[in-house]
């Protein structure tokens, strides 16, 4: 039983959060500066605790112990500094471990032991409700003390900023994981706000509600519907494949969008996370432009750590692998999403390590449909669905029954592809701002009367909350 | 100033999509959406009598020769009248409240016939995972910008419990809610009926539990056992439909459906059939003196005649329904005028 159950994760595509924004605003720029990280830091425990409220004291755990243990890491020297690193860590990994892969290594451990006839005792049933972005805070959090241990960081003197670092509500629950140097430094000095920051963000916001409202929620229901065929036919299965790829794309890129135009209305600037993976002709490009912030924290704090590119090409091997089940593992506890980071370890094993070749159109084609069928094991409950969907994508099905699946919802998958086109690489207000006032009112009109007609009906959370 | 003309020509566009949308998309989405409320806003001219249901009216048994609902029962024994019916599967006064908001009202039916469904004001029901696919169905006919209703359905801004906060508010009431019991009788509340009956009330020969006989026991209690009050958001609701028709001068009539009364006596004994008596007579001594015609059903239809001996419905072959279809005409040719 979790005490004060409330279980209400406040949504950014949810009436809830349309009135929060504001309210939060007005308290924000009603406060003097100095006071201002109150407002930020009162409405992240706010937002935070629409879920399960006592969850608060495991963010305050993990704020407290690592402003602590950084001010020791910077004044230590030696094995001290090291053991300290090792505390901090392991403390945040362990809270990670606890809530988040406890059913999942019990469930393994006594699979394995009764493999071995050890016992035949089941595993012991862990209810934890997981604490939502758990996984965010935790890296972003560790990012900080490994970057004050490597001396790349002075550890922060304001726990208060230190607080909201870890807490701050547009980027809480599902990023993009921040490193301290960037978002400490904006939440201590937000920029000032002018009219054309004001409407950056407001275009951001509803670009990202338009991309997570009319494109990801549209094509869900026909995904799931999909998935939980016994037999799904050929086409039903690419078509599962194909959507789902636009689906988790539109609904990432949309949160992360909407994050960046409310942490802008703040004065407070966040990295983008995305930047048109689906252009990407390598999987190497493609890491470099999905989820970035994920990408760059492996790489700077494990695959480098492991020697990186130096590497002699066996060592790189494994710690590509070790690095792509890493950020498996890392999105769910689950076997399945293992298998997904390893798939793409391997993809990117086989790319060499040589830059990729300029991008050519047929290759991006190619990389999108490998990538596609990759999501199989990343969206599929268990193996047995992600192999009947893979099987059915290659035609080993005795479903040949023809279904007529509303052709109109193809629309919002080529809405995407026209989205992509539009942005040319770049991101969406900056975009904005190259084209004409007349286009500029005709995508921004259209793009509300999407919003407002077109929503899915079916109000659903962001696919990243769950990690 | 150039700010201003910017704002004044977003809403001028807003107010344009508003229109767009009602000549483009809106009767689809009513259609999908609420299609029950799409039905309202037609039928209402073309109908005396309007009869909301739920799945009591539209269940058959499968050896029934009579495929017909009681609404049309009813219909065929009152040819001078015109019938509609409206049904959804799981609807409750709540629902029917909406949608009366959603006729016509320029041509409100002479009589409503509104189905009261004993079980739908115990918690279990008040809190069901049903509830919110019902609310949703209500946001298209609001009486708001058609435009703001899709929206608002897109956000899912509709009175709602996530499951879990249902669960929890069920469990509490059955936990804290004492129920008018006899004196001696030693289970006061829903939670400790229930876990007196689950932990072994009924026993085989071979002294092993009966568990399908302890689930249905189970089942009866959480279903019969509550006290009906003026605070119980379905008397609520009802309330608001008598304050409606008040209004619209039309007759409402409240018909309370049949429910397992001997199976639930022999089954958990008189102290619950004595609350389901005591919910019934609630409602008609309430309504009653309101000026709403209340039929009483709860006894009418015999323990063979139930579908689901195995669970407690309202559903009821085809002698259930042409019992209920018979009195409901009856009352209704007695007292209503001439059409």
């Amino acid at each position: 039983m979790v005490p004060f159950i409330k279980l209400n994760p406040m949504l950014f595509n949810s009436f809830e959060y349309l009135l929060f924004l504001p309210l939060v605003l007005g308290l924000y720029y009603a406060c003097p500066n100095k006071w201002r990280w109150i407002s930020v830091f009162a409405a992240s425990c706010f937002f935070y605790m629409q879920f399960v409220p006592a969850y608060i004291f495991i963010l305050f755990f993990i704020i407290l112990l690592d402003f602590t243990t950084a001010h020791i890491i910077w004044r230590s020297t030696g094995l001290t500094k090291r053991l300290w690193l090792i505390i901090s860590l392991s403390s945040n990994i362990l809270l990670l471990a606890v809530f988040k892969y406890a059913a999942f290594l019990l469930n393994n451990i006594f699979a394995f032991f009764q493999m071995v006839h050890f016992t035949n005792a089941s595993a012991p049933t862990i209810d934890f409700i997981l604490p939502i972005g758990l996984s965010f805070h935790t890296f972003q959090s560790m990012s900080y003390t490994m970057d004050v241990y490597r001396g790349q960081q002075k550890p922060e003197t304001h726990l208060g900023y230190f607080a909201n670092y870890v807490l701050f509500f547009p980027q809480m629950v599902a990023g993009p994981i921040e490193r301290y140097k960037r978002l400490g430094v904006s939440l201590k000095a937000p920029q000032a706000l002018s009219f054309e920051s004001w409407r950056a963000a407001l275009w951001l916001i509803g670009f990202g509600l338009c991309i997570k409202m009319v494109i990801a929620d549209n094509l869900a229901p026909v995904v799931n519907q999909i998935y939980e065929l016994e037999q799904p036919n050929i086409i039903q299965a690419w078509t599962a494949v194909l959507f789902f790829s636009v689906q988790i794309y539109a609904d990432f890129f949309g949160y992360s969008t909407i994050a960046i135009g409310s942490a802008k209305l703040l004065g407070i600037e966040i990295m983008d996370n995305f930047k048109s993976p689906y252009r990407a002709a390598s999987i190497t490009e493609f890491w470099s432009r999905w989820h970035i912030s994920l990408s760059t924290w492996f790489k700077e704090y494990v695959y480098i750590p492991l020697g990186g590119n130096k590497n002699r090409y066996g060592p790189w091997v494994i710690s590509i692998l070790a690095v792509f089940a890493l950020s498996g593992f890392w999105h769910g506890a689950s076997w399945t999403f293992i298998v997904w980071g390893l798939l793409h370890g391997i993809a990117r094993i086989t790319e060499g390590r040589q830059k990729p070749p300029r991008t050519i159109f047929f290759k991006r084609i190619i990389i999108f449909l490998i990538v596609s069928l990759f999501w199989i094991f990343f969206r599929a409950p268990d193996f047995k669905t992600a192999w009947v969907i893979c099987k059915a994508c290659f035609g080993f099905t005795d479903n040949t029954i023809f279904t007529n699946y509303n052709l109109s919802l193809w629309f919002w998958f080529f809405l995407l592809w026209l989205i992509e086109w539009f942005l040319n690489d770049q991101r969406f207000d900056i975009r904005m701002l190259q084209v004409s006032v007349w286009k500029r009112w005709c995508v921004i009109l259209a793009m509300v009367y999407c919003i407002l007609a077109f929503g899915g009906t079916q109000a659903l959370p962001f696919i990243y909350f769950q990690f | 100033m150039r700010h201003v003309k910017t704002i004044a020509i977003f809403f001028a566009a807003l107010i344009l999509m508003e229109v767009l949308y009602r000549i483009t998309s809106f009767t689809s989405d009513l259609k999908k959406f609420s299609p029950e409320q799409y039905r309202l806003l037609h039928i209402s001219d073309s109908a005396d009598i309007l009869f909301f249901g739920e799945s009591s009216n539209t269940t058959f048994a499968p050896y029934d020769s009579i495929p017909y609902s009681i609404a049309e029962l009813a219909a065929q024994q009152m040819p001078a009248w015109r019938w509609k019916s409206i049904t959804k599967h799981a609807s409750h006064a709540g629902i029917y409240k909406q949608w009366l908001n959603a006729l016509n009202p320029k041509s409100v039916p002479a009589c409503i016939v509104i189905t009261v469904n004993l079980r739908s004001c115990n918690a279990d029901w008040r809190y069901s995972a049903l509830e919110p696919a019902l609310q949703q169905a209500l946001v298209m006919g609001k009486a708001r910008p058609r435009l703001l209703n899709r929206f608002l359905l897109a956000l899912g801004f509709y009175p709602h419990l996530s499951e879990r906060l249902a669960q929890k508010a069920k469990l509490t009431e059955w936990d804290t809610t004492c129920l008018p019991v006899s004196k001696n009788y030693p289970y006061k509340t829903v939670r400790a009926w229930d876990d007196a009956f689950a932990n072994g009330y009924y026993c085989k020969p071979d002294g092993s539990w009966d568990m399908d006989k302890i689930q249905l026991a189970c089942h009866y209690i959480k279903s019969y056992a509550f006290a009906l009050h003026a605070e119980n958001s379905r008397i609520k609701d009802l309330d608001a439909i008598v304050q409606w028709a008040q209004i619209k001068k039309c007759t409402l009539v409240f018909n309370i459906m049949a429910e397992n009364l001997n199976y639930a006596e022999t089954l958990v004994g008189p102290e619950l059939t004595r609350l389901m008596r005591f919910n019934r007579d609630f409602i008609v001594k309430r309504y009653s003196t309101k000026g709403v015609l209340v039929i009483d059903h709860l006894e009418s239809v015999k323990g063979a005649d139930y579908i689901d001996q195995n669970w407690t419905t309202e559903h009821y072959n085809q002698n259930g329904r042409i019992a209920i279809a018979k009195k409901l005409s009856q009352v209704l040719l007695k007292n209503l005028l001439n059409p």
